[in-house]
């Protein structure tokens, strides 16, 4: 009995799984599934409008910012369509961008080095990054130091992290005096320092090509170039395609306008080579959930504004996953970092041109790729929002549950686009719908039968070794998908089938995450 | 208490329990001055010597993200290796649709589980397939690994009490239970005793589950009681199934706004400076030493950032206490001054 163990970088959570038909060494089909549900958009009914978002922020413990974010959008919102509320004021925004953006860095920084990083390391690929290694890995082990300093400074405005309490409708409901804008300020800067300054991006490159791994200043971005001269050596550039069509919904607020829907990266769609900017009301029409394929009755689907909760059909005939299936205009969209980059249509230090050829195609490389290109440009903000921050500032506005209307939330979550409806009536929420980035990426089939982004992505690819479809595996992760995963790999007659699971010391979530 | 983990005086008896050191010290001191005993308490299970299995059911894995958060020099590692060595990990097998799973021990000395267990709908968590090639349910795994599991830990208020996915689901489908899939703690659902497993169970030591709450879980609240079990040592329970010295204080009486209370000082709106009671602070009715060991290596904690407790270590807290931005007169028995 041949039995391959690829520990240490073996893990499964239980939360999603695919399962690829792989014929003549070709994936022929592939389904994506995600295995848990919770009703989270049940148990906020009958709730008052400013508890929902603390009830949303709990879809996901590792993306705890944006859900909380997203539900209070959509519930400032729909108090702005009742005529009961106006702006959050300048310095509640930019406080809002600042611990959105500290929480963007904590992703990456995570996703890229102890999720990612490890595939191209010398360990697993042969790469000579032998800084990548999971564990013993010079480059991981900072980084797992990194991002614990990151969220203290995080909880210095939250309370505490992962689940910060002070999003609130209106603002943030805190107010950081002096003190503790400066240690923050202090904290960031070690995270910078370790980082090095964004313009030595190219040096690194240059460097990390020529076999330099160790660097002065720069540590954590010479480690990132690591990465991606590593995926570029195996070939990420040419698996795990997407159809190039991509969905960012905006994110962080644009603090010179007038505080309601703009954003820093903006608004976009993608498709066929061309960036259209869709008015909300186009994109309100555009959106719509089918769920032929989820274990939710027919009912469930539709548009994400009249659709009721999810009600679940765990018996379905022919349903594979407690995810539904997002839809832009009838079409399966690509979202995260590189569809935020093609719709503000940046390619910083042209890195994904130099690294990838096109940079607004899709592949595995460039979703590694454009995920360090953001990490960096959010870094840069980052720095210049704390020193804007004002103690003295008024970081909330007043609030009032008391109203009646329908709301949504835009919001770029680390992952990707996201976003919550939320129908109140009478200082009741009666209607909730949430559409979460991994869903967009790694949902299931649409009523069409159309596969989903990854599904697409994986279809045609060759699997060399069924026991280990390492690249299959590569490009899961490339999507950051806010799960742990689990890889079955059918031959045609069922007689063979092995079970993978990638690296994930920041596992789990659920459909919505 | 002996710290020294030297093979030669490596017994039960002189590895610390960690617990009791808890419960004779200040929060946050046992973990400053004693991270190598827990580090090395850890590598028990790292290495194999007591088999803990770690399982996730619907869980917002909160949890072991904050656990990862425990900051003391060489502790990620311990951690992290630690999380590896005892999540689900099957190990490859190539046989016609088997799935061995001898890396999941089948009967794990201490048996970890994160997030509620849908008892309705079972098919809301799974894990691997059964022997009919079907997703098998959490439900049968949590049930079929505490058979013989010496300790049994729920990390979180999910696994102890219910949490999110057992609170109210407004005017969903009734599916029976809690939550539309029926979640439910291991011992407890909500505030009444039972869960999946009884009011009656006891695990293979003779204790009932080990219930480690909040909203995330405190690393510091887990690493320890797990420690003291990987040590040999028993935590003392509450009536909630929790280990005493971590969640006996009261929230309010060692919160750091008590003096802002005691003076009449009170915020209007939360964010504003003062004691947060008139804005539905529930901190009366909580109970842990988090007001003293804070967060995020002694960062801050809720209500020092200007937002009130809502309660998060306590059964049933998101139907008790929601709406969370109100008094509320009927969230249940309230911390006495005397």
């Amino acid at each position: 009995m041949p039995e391959i163990d690829i520990d240490p970088t073996t893990r499964i959570e239980g939360h999603h799984s695919t399962t690829l038909q792989v014929e003549d060494g070709v994936v022929t089909e592939a389904k994506s599934k995600m295995d848990m549900f919770r009703g989270i958009e049940s148990i906020v009914l009958g709730r008052p409008p400013s508890d929902v978002p603390q009830f949303c922020q709990m879809v996901c413990g590792v993306c705890f910012t944006c859900h909380r974010m997203a539900s209070i959008l959509a519930i400032e919102d729909a108090a702005r369509q009742a005529g009961t509320f106006d702006v959050v004021p300048r310095q509640g925004r930019l406080l809002r961008n600042i611990m959105e953006g500290m929480f963007l860095i904590w992703n990456h920084t995570v996703h890229l080095f102890t999720l990612a990083g490890p595939d191209y390391s010398d360990e697993v690929a042969d790469t000579g990054f032998g800084r990548l290694d999971a564990f013993d890995g010079a480059g991981y082990q900072t980084a797992l130091r990194q991002q614990r300093v990151l969220l203290q400074a995080f909880a210095e405005f939250g309370g505490k992290a992962p689940h910060p309490l002070t999003y609130a409708p209106g603002g943030v409901a805190t107010n950081p005096d002096a003190e503790t804008i400066e240690d923050v300020q202090e904290t960031v800067a070690t995270v910078d320092e370790w980082l090095g300054p964004t313009e030595a991006v190219p040096e690194a490159l240059t460097a990390v090509r020529t076999g330099e791994a160790e660097s002065d200043d720069a540590q954590g971005i010479h480690d990132l170039m690591s990465v991606l001269v590593g995926a570029a050596e195996i070939g990420a550039d040419r698996f795990g395609q997407g159809p190039d069509r991509f969905l960012a919904n905006g994110m962080f607020h644009d603090l010179d306008g007038d505080g309601a829907e703009q954003y820093v990266f903006p608004r976009g769609i993608s498709q066929n080579g061309q960036v259209e900017r869709p008015t909300r009301e186009l994109m309100v029409e555009n959106i719509r959930e089918d769920t032929a394929y989820s274990w939710y009755t027919d009912e469930s689907g539709g548009r994400p504004g009249e659709a009721p909760a999810p009600d679940p059909a765990p018996d379905k005939e022919g349903a594979y996953s407690w995810g539904k299936a997002p839809r832009y205009d009838g079409e399966p969209m690509e979202t995260g970092p590189l569809a935020r980059l093609v719709a503000a249509e940046r390619d910083p230090f042209d890195l994904r041109a130099d690294l990838c050829g096109e940079p607004d195609a899709s592949s595995t490389l460039h979703r590694l790729t454009a995920r360090v290109q953001e990490l960096l440009l959010v870094r840069d903000l980052l720095l210049e929002w704390l020193d804007d921050l004002n103690p003295d500032g008024t970081f909330t506005a007043e609030w009032d549950d008391d109203f009646s209307a329908q709301g949504i939330g835009f919001w770029g979550a680390s992952r990707g686009a996201l976003s919550h409806w939320c129908t109140v009536e009478d200082g009741e929420v009666t209607q909730y719908q949430i559409i979460s980035p991994t869903l967009w990426n790694l949902g299931p089939r649409d009523d069409d039968g159309v596969p989903s982004i990854f599904e697409q992505a994986a279809e045609g690819m060759r699997v060399e070794d069924v026991s280990n479809p390492l690249n299959v595996l590569r490009t899961i992760r490339s999507f950051d998908p806010c799960l742990g995963c689990a890889v079955h790999v059918q031959s045609p007659a069922g007689s063979f089938e092995t079970e993978i699971e990638p690296a994930r010391p920041t596992p789990g979530g659920e459909p919505n995450g | 208490m002996g710290t020294t983990t030297q093979a030669d005086t490596d017994t039960e008896e002189t590895r610390p329990n960690l617990a009791a050191m808890a419960d004779e010290l200040d929060p946050g001191e046992v973990m400053e001055d004693h991270a190598d005993d827990v580090a090395a308490a850890l590598e028990r299970a790292t290495e194999g010597g007591v088999e803990v299995t770690w399982l996730q059911a619907q869980s917002c894995t909160g949890c072991t993200m904050s656990v990862l958060q425990a900051e003391f020099t060489g502790m990620e590692e311990a951690i992290s290796r630690f999380r590896e060595a005892v999540s689900f990990h099957p190990t490859l097998n190539t046989v016609g649709g088997e799935q061995a799973m001898e890396h999941l021990s089948a009967s794990p000395d201490i048996l970890i589980v994160e997030g509620s267990i849908p008892t309705e709908v079972p098919r809301a968590a799974t894990l691997g397939h059964d022997e009919q090639g079907e997703p098998r349910p959490i439900l049968d795994w949590v049930v079929s690994l505490a058979e013989d599991a010496e300790y049994v830990v729920a990390i979180g208020s999910c696994s102890s009490y219910g949490g999110l996915p057992a609170a109210k689901a407004g005017n969903a489908p009734d599916k029976g239970g809690r939550g539309p899939t029926g979640a439910k703690g291991l011992q407890f659902t909500g505030q009444d005793e039972g869960g999946v497993f009884g009011p009656d169970f006891e695990s293979e030591a003779g204790v009932s589950v080990i219930n480690i709450p909040g909203c995330p879980v405190h690393p510091d609240h887990f690493l320890l009681t797990v420690g003291t079990l990987l040590n040999g040592h028993e935590p003392e329970l509450d009536d909630e199934g929790r280990p005493h010295p971590f969640f006996e204080p009261n929230v309010h009486a060692t919160c750091p706004l008590f003096d802002e209370f005691v003076d009449g000082d009170m915020a209007e709106h939360p964010g504003d400076d003062g004691c947060l009671a008139e804005v539905g602070c529930a901190g009366f009715y909580a109970f842990c030493d988090d007001s003293h060991r804070l967060r995020n290596d002694g960062t801050s904690i809720c209500r020092t950032a200007g937002a009130p407790c809502i309660g998060c270590v306590e059964p049933d807290f998101w139907d008790r206490f929601s709406p969370f931005y109100e008094k509320g007169d009927s969230r249940g028995e309230i911390w006495d001054e005397d």
